[in-house]
């Protein structure tokens, strides 16, 4: 078992910073249950022509593994993001994008805390900033979005458009999702298909109220992605999920 | 390849590596034209990170040569070639200096296109627009 990170770098930046709570703790213990999927992700696919061929291969013709591109959206804390780094090993690059200021600072305390070896944090807005570089390159994907239902100007007051205007970005848009809690995991999801390496995975915590069966259809229909309810838990009066998406196989 | 010494330091700053995975998004911008974005008075620092060579080997075909190329020579941290060089030991440790190694501290990134000034302060970059911008 993995255990919690070391989260005392965060104390600082509390309360302006979400601390991880059970949403954050369903999203380690279902990453830990695909820890086989994770780890394995990038071992170099198995050619059918190395197969075939009776003399070894030279070893520039071996296939490439790439290093492995890890992303979290909002990381707040940076709990996750050194929760993987421990997960999945320290042969990967990881990146933290959080429109909250004092978010970015917590994540990477956390992380140098926690000795992730090569991780660094970008103030941005989703991916927007990195999608074209990123686009097809990121094999793990994870997003804790803000999926409390709220009304519109809630949301906006939270994490306006055009965020640089209006001031830091504070602790509200940790949480501020919108209508069903919907409206930031929905500009995301479009996107997703794109960002993802050929065996990229996007891990997203959900609530009930997100209506987790209408993003399955959804993700199927029009994000062309293969979602799977991975862990779900009853925390208090919220009904907690994490969904991973894939991309649709061939077969 | 010439190399400056960096003053080392602890936290997490900004790589060269994460420099090259930044472009303007600017609404109705050409992002692709003003890749890379300009470094302007930077503050550079440079970390100890432990080579991997496998690491970087998988690291290469993710990066964008000629963005890095361009960032390297106007930083004044060498002449890269045109071409990306054959993945040699000596290159790939020369890489790992440049891209993990190689940090900025502060200044800001600019995009030759539309002007957008995107800050780095404490070695975060601020790539959030205006209302106006998106």
């Amino acid at each position: 078992m993995i255990p919690t990170p070391d989260l005392a770098a965060l104390k600082p930046f509390l309360p302006d910073v979400y601390d991880p709570a059970e949403d954050t703790f369903l999203l380690l213990d279902a990453l830990e249950g695909d820890a086989d999927a994770l780890r394995t992700r990038h071992a170099p696919s198995p050619s059918p022509a190395a197969a075939e061929t009776p003399t070894p291969l030279k070893a520039s013709t071996a296939p490439l593994v790439t290093t492995p591109f890890i992303v979290e959206i909002g990381p707040g804390s940076g709990c996750v993001l050194a929760f993987l780094a421990a997960l999945v090993g320290c042969n990967a690059v990881y990146w933290g994008v959080d429109m909250n200021p004092k978010a970015c600072a917590a994540t990477r305390a956390v992380a140098a805390a926690n000795r992730v070896r090569h991780s660094d944090v970008v103030m941005g807005d989703l991916t927007a900033a990195m999608a074209a570089r990123l686009c097809g390159q990121v094999d793990v994907l994870v997003f804790n979005p803000p999926y409390v239902p709220t009304d519109d100007e809630e949301l906006a007051a939270a994490a306006p458009a055009g965020a640089a205007d209006s001031g830091p970005v504070g602790i509200a848009a940790a949480w501020a999702g919108g209508v069903a809690g919907r409206v930031v995991i929905d500009r995301l999801m479009p996107q997703v298909k794109a960002l993802l390496s050929p065996r990229g995975a996007f891990y997203l915590v959900v609530v009930r109220e997100n209506r987790p069966d209408e993003l399955a259809r959804l993700a199927r229909e029009q994000w062309g992605l293969r979602p799977r309810m991975l862990m779900e838990r009853k925390a208090g009066y919220e009904g907690l999920g994490v969904m991973k998406f894939e991309h649709v196989s061939d077969e | 390849m010439r190399y400056f010494s960096l003053s080392a330091t602890r936290v997490n700053t900004e790589r060269l590596l994460t420099h090259n995975m930044l472009q303007c998004h600017v609404k109705n911008c050409r992002p692709n034209e003003s890749f890379p974005l300009t470094i302007k008075d930077p503050e550079l620092e440079r970390t100890e990170a432990e080579f991997n060579p496998d690491f970087m080997r998988g690291l290469v075909p993710k990066l964008d040569w000629t963005a890095l190329r361009k960032t390297a020579g106007a930083l004044g941290l060498g002449d890269l070639p045109a071409e990306m060089p054959e993945a040699t030991d000596e290159f790939l440790q020369m890489l790992h200096a440049l891209v993990l190694e190689t940090r900025v501290v502060s200044g800001s990134m600019v995009c030759d296109v539309c002007h957008h000034v995107f800050p780095i302060t404490n070695g975060i970059p601020n790539m959030l627009l205006q209302a106006d911008e998106v």
